[in-house]
C-alpha cells in the first residue's frame, strides 16, 4: 500500500504485506478487531477517541 | 512480524529520497500549500510541529546514495515497544442534532422573538418579497447526507459517514503469533527502533503505509494510550529477555481540505464545519496526552 491516496483510496501494492484497508467508524471498529491481541483496541478507542 | 518493513522501507528510502526528507522535517506547517492540491477530489492537509518532547530529535533518514544501516528493535526494560498510528479523518459536516438540542435551538428562536424588536412591516414585507424572488434559494436544494458510498458500505471510501470521524485500519499478515489467525486488521503498526522517538516510529509507519502522498495533522508527540501483552513464544526466541510488548497509539487527523470539497460539491457548502475543531481536538488531545502519556517519547 504506498504512494497514490485519493480520496481515501489506497493502491496496495501486489508484493506489499498489506492486504487491505479499510475507513471505519467507531463504531464499527469491533467487527475488525476480534483476535485476543487486537481485542483491547475497542475498549481503548471507546476510551480515547472523542466524538 | 515486521522483519520485511525495514526491507521495503530501504528500498522506499532509497527510491523516494526526496519524500523521506520531507518527512524528516516536519516542523514547518504548510497548511496553505494544500491549495496547490485544488484538483484533487479530496486532498489532505499537512501540518507538523516543531514544539514538544520530539522535537529535538531528528528522525534519521538515509541520503540519497548512502548505505541505509537497519537499527535494531528497541528494547527498553524488558519491554519491547510498538508504534501504532491511529488516521482520523474528521467530521465532513454537522453531526445530526439530538431531538433535545432541536427543542431547546426552537425555545431560543422563539424567546428572540419575543424579545425582540419588531421591525417595520414594510421592511419585513421587503425582505420577504426578495427572498421569495431570489431563484437560488428557490433552487437550492442541499446534497444528502447519506452518499452513495454509504448506501453501498464502501468501506474503502472516505466519502461516506460524513458527520462521524473514520479511522483507517489495514489488514497485515502477522508471523510474530502462531496462535493468531495468520492476518488481522489493526491499527497500522511498527516496532520501535533504537535510536527513535515514539512519534518518528509512527511517522515512519505511515510512511510505509501509505507514502509520501497521505498528508496529515499531528495531534501530539505522545501516545494517547497504550496496552501491553505478553510477547508470543516466536518472539521470547528472538528477545529472551522480554516479558512484555508495549503498544503505543499516536493519534493523527486527517483533515479534508474545505476548498478542495467545496469545489467538488458546492451544495455541501451549507454543511461544512468552517475550520472544524481540530484546533479544537488538537487542544483537548495535546492535554490528554500530556496526562495519558506513558511511553518513552
Amino acid at each position: 500500500m504506498h504512494a497514490l491516496y485519493l480520496a481515501g483510496k489506497f493502491d496496495l501494492e501486489e508484493d506489499s504485506d498489506v492486504l487491505d484497508y479499510a475507513w471505519v467508524r467507531k463504531s464499527e471498529l469491533k467487527e475488525y478487531f476480534t483476535t485476543p491481541l487486537t481485542a483491547p483496541m475497542i475498549e481503548l478507542a471507546e476510551r480515547s477517541l472523542y466524538y | 512480524m515486521y522483519s520485511h518493513l525495514l526491507k521495503s522501507s530501504k528500498t522506499l528510502l532509497k527510491a523516494c529520497a526526496t519524500g523521506v526528507k520531507a518527512l524528516a522535517q516536519p516542523a514547518k506547517s504548510n497548511f496553505f500549500q494544500s491549495a496547490t492540491l485544488r484538483d484533487s477530489s479530496m486532498c489532505l492537509v499537512v501540518r507538523g510541529f516543531s514544539s514538544g518532547a520530539g522535537a529535538g530529535k531528528k528522525t534519521q533518514y538515509v541520503e540519497e546514495g548512502e548505505e541505509y544501516v537497519e537499527p535494531k528493535r528497541g528494547v527498553i526494560e524488558n519491554t519491547l515497544i510498538n508504534a501504532s498510528v491511529i488516521i482520523e479523518r474528521t467530521p465532513v459536516c454537522f453531526p445530526d442534532p439530538e431531538p433535545w438540542m432541536e427543542q431547546l435551538s426552537e425555545f431560543k428562536h422563539h424567546q428572540q422573538l419575543r424579545e425582540a424588536n419588531p421591525l417595520p412591516k414594510d421592511v419585513v414585507a421587503g425582505l420577504r418579497s426578495k427572498f421569495r424572488d431570489d431563484e437560488r434559494v428557490e433552487t437550492f436544494v442541499p446534497n444528502p447526507r447519506i452518499t452513495e458510498d454509504d448506501l453501498k458500505n464502501d468501506r474503502k471510501s472516505l466519502y461516506r459517514a460524513l458527520p462521524e470521524p473514520l479511522y483507517l485500519i489495514v489488514k497485515v499478515r502477522q508471523t510474530e503469533d502462531k496462535t493468531l489467525p495468520r492476518e488481522i486488521w489493526r491499527f497500522p503498526t511498527a516496532e520501535w527502533r533504537e535510536g527513535e522517538t515514539i512519534r518518528s516510529a509512527a511517522e515512519r509507519t505511515i510512511f510505509y503505509h501509505a507514502g509520501e502522498a497521505l498528508q496529515y495533522y499531528m495531534l501530539g508527540n505522545a501516545p494517547i494510550c497504550h496496552h501491553v501483552y505478553t510477547p508470543s513464544a516466536e518472539l521470547k526466541k528472538e528477545f529472551p529477555n522480554a516479558t512484555q510488548v508495549k503498544v503505543g497509539y499516536v493519534s493523527y487527523c486527517a483533515t479534508c481540505f474545505r476548498t478542495a470539497l467545496q469545489g467538488l460539491r458546492p451544495n455541501f457548502a451549507c454543511t461544512f464545519l468552517s475550520k472544524r475543531s481540530h484546533h479544537a481536538c488538537t487542544c483537548t488531545y495535546a492535554c490528554m496526552f500530556s496526562r495519558s502519556a506513558r511511553l518513552p517519547i
